[in-house]
């Protein structure tokens, strides 16, 4: 039964999924690949479930982490959740150091020379994945950011006149290091504006950083045992939760509004585009799917406004941080729209 | 509620603490009233600071919103005036209580309702912040100060209640004073401690009293040897003068008064202070050159000299009342014809006992009083000043026809004294044969003799059974009053109705450009009337030739043009409205205010009734189901927070509504979502459970708290 509250997460191993009927299987389906990246990632529980918000809303995410917190891992363990029966040749997951010397043709793929049947045939590079981790993203070239951000925003890389279109499910998690800039081309604001949200990490509290080191060394019981999803699963899952999550007017009313706010307040330089609060859409409903509703209110507004903004506005000099200018911003539209369920 | 209790809670200071600081403020509130107040009044001033302290605590320890108990506070500091004037005033209590208990009963509520309300106000915002401890520190040290008020200006001495006693126990107090400023600088920062560790307290505290006996020891040191002798001159006794001075005229409005035989006004003439000041509406020049200012009249001879009327059958051409609520007239006793109309403004600056005007004063009304703390009364008033050409009065008799016998005999009246008639036929024989016979003749020749023959002198002095014989048929040195009861008498003897007129003659050369006349004190005076048949009565002074009198002296212009300015502040000329404009109007105000703030309120209960009677006679309307709900959590001021969410503030109101998060659910659905068939139902039983989880986990008196407050509704957002 959907829609209780407090409505407890499925059980997950018992759940058939064969098929995507309703928005409770969605959750299930969700519920199962965090799962699975909680057994390998501890303390971490709000940056795993924006990266699955951003996973089944058709996104991708930028991690700003320092080096060790577990990035990786957190990437590989959504990677390894997911199983493809289907594209055998699509590696569920990749990774991607960026150096100042990489080409665009080691991520996308190149042509190579057959000399057996005399011709060039395409080699596809790490973006044919289904999620990719891209390690300090600023370290690289622009060109290469470049293509990257096509491949991101078009689901398709281009090489020699030739468009290859990438998975359905292509996700990409890039990070960066917000203290260690020398030496790196930060991506500007239309760059970053491809990622659904921007991440902040923060270290993992002591009682988690306790249990990694209790946990090390002693044997321990694989994932194995927690059940893995399909691709299909999340594609559909993806689309029902699309079709079924009602979105009110009001709330694109609300968005429109936080979005005016921004682009007119005295500190920013530049403000959101369109196609943030295009993006916004499907993150606001996967976000009310995992609270167990078929509706958006404004506590999903609230929850996702600064992942979703902040890094999307170019500050003038001297300015407040960005989370707070999206929350000044985000206080008048949200409780207008709270207002507006009693006063009609 | 134990979940809510954090470790920084602001209630959790220390009892000990609480005591002291009630201490603290008991004794501030003893010595602030002080001054004011008397015993009971005191005892409950101190009682009730104690008490608002130790209960601030207890009710701030339940949680009550530091705005409701402070709001609370100054409820009752507010009632506490009008509480203790009903008590004063009522009669149900005056007859319930003795009167002397009334008012102790009345005071006590004043201060009582007074400081407790205020110092529980203060103390509910100060726990909940710090930074309203200021108020109390200022409190303390304000009534200190405020005890110690007279120690300004270099006053060292001041107060002597204090400074007389240290002296006579060997101290300087000027020690002793700084002494008490240290201690009360200290119990007001004490006030601003909280949650101090007992240790800290006690070292606070040790500290108090070391200063306290540092201050001592150094006393000790400095005791200085002084006589203590009561004759010492150190009795507490105001004796720099700076009392009020024994003013000679103060009150002694009364002009030259009807004393005759005492002579008081033959002492040493009185500073010339200012009595009175007089506005011409239009310029007047007086016949003589001199202004007449009449208070009373003196026409009944009582056998030794001429005294007030108090019959009522005489003198009814003199208005002896103020006017209070609308003019007053004098009786018809003038021909107009001879007379002109003179319209003046009066304005009294001492106490008078009979409205003062130019004579002969034929109406007076009343007039704005344009500086209460000025003038003691102010009035218009209409006298008739003679106009006629003296040649028009002569030829006619004395009494006229109309006169009763009583009324001639009451005029004629006079001692019994043959020496009165044998000088006054001596001297009518020699008028001009033409006029033998006539008053106004005869009435010139007696004038003609005293100016003559008498001397003006304040230093005579005529006692005995008959200062006016004493004063005619002797030195004939004496003032105004001897003069003026002298020819009265001689007229009186002669067949002409005569009495004496008592106010002020003012110079008119002494006065300043402008409108107004300023009266001094010392131009009191007394002079005769004569009454002339078909004219009236006719003010007739002596001028004596001789005089050991400096002459007046001229008024102060600059006092007379601002006195007159003052008097002048109104728009209208004082013809009009009795408002002026800097007259704002408080009482207006204050109505509008209460009547505005009722409306308020019943506007208020208005919406809030009918909100929940929408909701009752509505409930497929989820939005007004949902309304009425969350209107009882606004009426406690639990309303959602601007920057929140509905479902974190259903969250925040689980403790008494656990419910509400799943009505809030459901009602976001039916607003935001795609409804479903039973949601409207749901809306409304989920309401009515919270209600009635509202009614079984809300404390009864919160509720009859929210009950009451009309605006809880408009915080529901």
């Amino acid at each position: 039964m959907f829609d209780e509250h407090p409505a407890p997460p499925p059980a997950l191993e018992k759940t058939p999924v064969e098929a995507v009927r309703d928005l409770a299987a969605a959750r299930a389906i969700v519920e199962r690949v965090r799962a699975r990246i909680r057994h390998d990632v501890m303390g971490r529980d709000d940056v795993i479930e924006l990266v699955l918000v951003a996973l089944f809303g058709d996104g991708h995410v930028l991690l700003e982490d320092y080096p060790g917190s577990g990035k990786t891992t957190l990437a590989k363990a959504l990677g390894e959740s997911i199983t493809d029966a289907v594209h055998g040749d699509i590696a569920p997951f990749r990774r991607v150091q960026f150096t100042p010397d990489l080409l665009p043709s080691d991520i996308t793929g190149v042509m190579v020379f057959d000399t057996t049947t005399n011709d060039f045939h395409f080699r596809r590079g790490p973006v044919f994945s289904h999620v990719l981790l891209v390690d300090e993203i600023n370290r690289t070239s622009p060109k290469v950011q470049a293509a990257l951000l096509e491949a991101m925003a078009e689901k398709q890389v281009t090489v020699d006149n030739v468009s290859h279109r990438l998975d359905a499910l292509f996700f990409v998690i890039a990070t960066q290091n917000p203290l260690d800039s020398v030496g790196t081309y930060p991506l500007p604001v239309a760059q970053l504006d491809r990622f659904l949200f921007k991440i902040r990490m923060q270290h993992v509290d002591r009682a988690s950083e306790l249990e990694v080191l209790a946990s090390w060394g002693s044997p321990r019981q694989g994932p194995e045992g927690l059940a893995r999803v399909s691709r299909g699963q999340i594609i559909a899952a993806r689309d029902l939760i699309r079709r079924q999550v009602h979105v009110s007017p009001k709330v694109h009313e609300c968005l429109v509004d936080i979005a005016g706010i921004l682009r007119s307040d005295k500190r920013v330089a530049q403000g959101v585009s369109t196609r943030s609060l295009v993006q916004a859409i499907p993150a606001l409903q996967v976000r009310a799917m995992l609270d167990g509703r078929d509706f958006v209110t404004p506590a999903d507004i609230e929850h996702l406004t600064v992942p979703l903004f902040r890094h999307r506005l170019a500050m003038v000099p001297g300015a407040d941080a960005p989370e707070r200018v999206v929350r000044d911003a985000a206080r008048g539209p949200l409780d207008t729209l709270s207002r507006s369920t009693i006063s009609r | 509620m134990t979940a809510a209790r954090d470790i920084d809670r602001p209630t959790d200071e220390p009892w000990g603490l609480s005591l002291v600081r009630a201490l603290v403020l008991a004794s501030a509130a003893l010595l602030g009233a002080w001054p004011l107040a008397g015993g009971a009044a005191l005892v409950t001033a101190a009682a009730s600071a104690a008490l608002a302290v130790l209960l601030a605590r207890l009710v701030m320890a339940r949680r009550l919103r530091a705005v409701v108990g402070a709001g609370l506070g100054l409820t009752l500091a507010v009632l506490a005036l009008p509480l203790a004037r009903w008590i004063a005033e009522s009669t149900g209590v005056w007859g319930f209580l003795s009167s002397r208990l009334t008012l102790v009963v009345s005071d006590a509520a004043l201060f009582g309702g007074l400081i407790g309300g205020a110092v529980f106000a203060v103390r509910c915002l100060a726990i909940r912040n710090r930074a309203w401890s200021v108020l109390e520190a200022a409190g303390v040290i304000g009534a200190v100060a405020h005890l110690f008020a007279r120690h300004r200006e270099l006053m060292i001495n001041r107060p002597r209640w204090l400074s007389d006693w240290a002296l006579t126990q060997g101290l300087d107090p000027q020690v002793l004073l700084q002494a008490l400023g240290v201690i009360a600088a200290a119990a007001a920062v004490m006030l601003a401690l909280r949650r101090e560790r007992p240790l800290k307290l006690a070292l606070t505290l040790i500290l108090l009293l070391l200063v306290g006996a540092g201050v001592y020891w150094l006393l000790e040191d400095q005791r200085i040897a002084v006589d203590t002798s009561p004759t010492a001159g150190l009795t507490g006794e105001d004796k720099d003068g700076d009392g009020k001075p024994d003013d000679p005229n103060s009150g002694g409005g009364g002009g030259a008064g009807d004393s005759l035989g005492d002579g008081s006004g033959g002492g040493n003439p009185p500073p010339p202070r200012p009595v009175a000041l007089a506005l011409f509406h239009a310029e007047h020049e007086p016949q003589g050159g001199l202004y007449y200012f009449r208070q009373q009249v003196l026409s009944r001879f009582d056998g030794t000299r001429l005294s007030i009327d108090e019959s009522g059958q005489f003198d009814q051409d003199v208005i002896r009342q103020f006017p209070v609520d609308g003019p007053l007239d004098a009786a018809p006793s003038h021909d107009p014809s001879f007379f002109k109309r003179v319209p003046t403004t009066m304005f009294l600056l001492v106490d008078h006992p009979q409205p003062l005007a130019l004579t002969a004063s034929i109406e007076v009304r009343p007039h704005h009083n344009p500086a209460p703390r000025r003038f003691v009364a102010a009035y218009d008033a209409v006298s008739l000043a003679l106009s006629a050409p003296t040649s028009r009065l002569v030829g006619r008799g004395s009494i006229p026809d109309d006169w009763s016998p009583q009324k001639a005999e009451h005029y004629l009246a006079h001692p019994d004294d043959p020496r009165y008639a044998a000088l006054a036929d001596e001297l009518a024989r020699d008028v001009d044969p033409r006029f033998a016979g006539d008053p106004l003749m005869v009435a010139y020749a007696i004038k003609r003799y005293l100016e003559k023959e008498g001397f003006y002198t304040r230093k005579e002095r005529h006692l005995g059974d008959d200062p006016t014989g004493s004063f005619l048929f002797g030195s004939m040195r004496g003032y105004c009053v001897h003069f003026a009861h002298s020819a009265a008498n001689l007229f009186r003897s002669q067949g002409i109705a005569a009495r004496v007129a008592v106010g002020y003659a003012v110079d008119a050369w002494t006065r300043g450009a402008g409108s107004a006349v300023l009266i001094l004190g010392d131009r009191a005076h007394a002079w005769p009337e004569i009454h002339i048949a078909g004219v009236g009565w006719v003010p007739f002074d002596i001028y004596p030739e001789q005089s050991d009198e400096p002459p007046p002296r001229f008024v102060d212009q600059s006092l007379e043009s601002l006195l007159g300015e003052l008097a002048r502040d109104d728009p209208t000329g004082g013809r009009g409205d009795p408002d002026g404009k800097w007259a704002i109007p408080w009482a207006r105000i204050g109505w509008s205010l209460v009547g505005l703030v009722g409306v308020l309120i019943l506007g208020g209960f208005s919406v809030k009734l009918g909100r929940l009677a929408a909701a009752a006679a509505r409930p497929e309307a989820h939005r007004l189901q949902f309304a009425a709900t969350l209107d009882r959590f606004s009426d406690l001021g639990l309303g959602r927070r601007r920057d929140e969410t509905r479902e974190r503030h259903a969250e925040r109101l689980a403790e008494w509504a656990p419910s509400l998060a799943p009505l809030t659910r459901v009602h976001l659905r039916m607003a935001l979502g795609r409804p479903r068939d039973d949601d409207a139902q749901a809306v409304y039983d989920l309401s009515r459970a919270v209600r009635r989880e509202y009614r079984a986990r809300m404390p009864g008196w919160k509720r009859a708290l929210g009950s009451l407050n009309p605006f809880g509704w408009w915080f529901t957002r």
